[in-house]
């Protein structure tokens, strides 16, 4: 616990000491794609199973992040919470259905579920806006410049 | 072999830019190219084999699944590098040749390409059921320990006939690529559909597989009439996605045929 203590801890002051934009990206991205490993890691590695849609869980929470920010003008935190939601009730559902497929006939059933959320995120244009994606306005909740 | 190729799709893709570049560069005709391009990707397969497979022959499905997914990786990102990710195009002088027959319009080179499918699956067919070299696949297929105490060198059978299922999607990438665009990741769609067609046929069902490949065929051509191009991809995942749920060996196959190891 106290070394996933300390880099939390570390990882919570980064943002007051480092100003540079790129370092700060870069350190955001490292965490990000390290919770994405872990996440799939539970089933990969826990549970042998592995799956190659594990885009459907992440799209359906940026999905949620930027659509609720930009169509209802929730805040992020509340995203979070959906994302998380939607993404577990999904995984309910998918894990259901796949879960007593063994090696690579699982592979082939999540292959063939991301590619079912793919077209539908693709050519559901006037929800998700198709391929050309949703920007989301850069609006920080506390004024805090970086260089 | 049991062992599921994912990057079967990029040797689809790299048989489309073998035709197109022909095209370009020699003005070969894709159909000419076919003699050529069908030994290259053979060559391109046997080696892929022995560089990437062999190693992993004996592993867990899970190591296999992981070589073939990075090797297809791999292959896309090279073509995407070497020939950018631009829709490339083989315009040949009969493109827009429509053939009638009664109310119906076919395209050409879909129905060359048709034609050549199914003579190709017969050879295929042919050559499992009758050859010796067939014997030997299917006997390795069925009880791998049983054919290497038979005599049977194992190791090369496999890698023939990894090499035998690379050329035949270098046989579809070549006749695909008078009516596709090609572009690094071309292959996933096509791969999709046969994996779905397989499945559903049963895993290792020559018959069963050609037979499913008309049902998806059906499939996604009445839902595209019905409910618009493009969403028709969506059906025969969830066909593909229920069958996989309802009966996994397929509709031919035997029940635990997805239990079977190696």
């Amino acid at each position: 616990v106290w070394p996933a203590v300390a880099l939390f801890g570390v990882a919570a002051l980064v943002p007051v000491l480092v100003r540079d934009a790129f370092f700060l990206d870069l350190l955001i991205l490292v965490l990000l794609w390290g919770a994405t490993a872990a996440a799939w890691n539970v089933a990969g590695g826990y549970a042998g199973q592995v799956s190659l849609g594990h885009s459907v869980f992440f799209g359906l929470g940026a999905y949620s992040a930027a659509l609720l920010g930009t169509k209802w003008n929730l805040s992020p935190w509340i995203a979070l919470l959906v994302g998380a939601a939607l993404a577990t009730v999904m995984g309910f559902a998918i894990g259901f259905l796949s879960n007593r497929l063994r090696g690579p006939y699982f592979v082939l059933a999540t292959i063939a579920c991301s590619q079912v959320f793919l077209i539908a995120g693709s050519r559901w244009r006037g929800f998700t806006s198709g391929s050309e994606g949703i920007a989301v306005p850069f609006a920080p909740a506390s004024g805090r410049s970086v260089s | 072999m049991r062992v599921v190729n994912f990057a079967h799709g990029e040797f689809l893709m790299l048989a489309m830019y073998l035709a197109f570049w022909s095209f370009t560069l020699l003005g070969l005709d894709p159909y000419v190219t076919l003699v050529l391009s069908v030994p290259v990707i053979f060559v391109m397969g046997w080696s892929s084999y022995h560089i990437v497979m062999r190693p992993v022959i004996n592993a867990s499905h899970n190591v296999q699944v992981f070589t073939t997914v990075g090797l297809s990786i791999a292959l896309q990102n090279v073509a995407l590098v070497l020939w950018t990710a631009d829709a490339q195009f083989v315009r040949t002088s009969y493109y827009s040749v429509v053939v009638r027959l009664g109310s119906a319009a076919f395209n050409l080179a879909q129905l060359v390409a048709f034609a050549v499918a199914v003579l190709a699956t017969a050879a295929l067919f042919a050559f499992l059921r009758w050859s010796y070299t067939g014997k030997l696949m299917r006997a390795t297929a069925q009880d791998r320990q049983a054919a290497s105490l038979m005599g049977i060198d194992t190791g090369r059978v496999y890698s023939l006939t990894w090499a035998v299922g690379v050329a035949c999607v270098g046989v579809a990438g070549v006749l695909l690529a008078p009516v596709y665009p090609v572009y690094p990741t071309v292959g996933l769609q096509f791969v999709l559909i046969a994996y779905v067609s397989v499945v559903l046929g049963g895993l290792g069902d020559m018959a069963g597989a050609l037979i499913a490949s008309l049902i998806v065929a059906t499939v996604e051509v009445v839902g595209s009439y019905v409910i618009g191009t493009a969403w028709k991809e969506i059906l025969y995942l969830l066909l593909f996605i229920g069958i996989l749920v309802v009966r996994p060996a397929g509709l031919f196959g035997q029940r635990g045929a997805e239990a079977i190891g190696t």
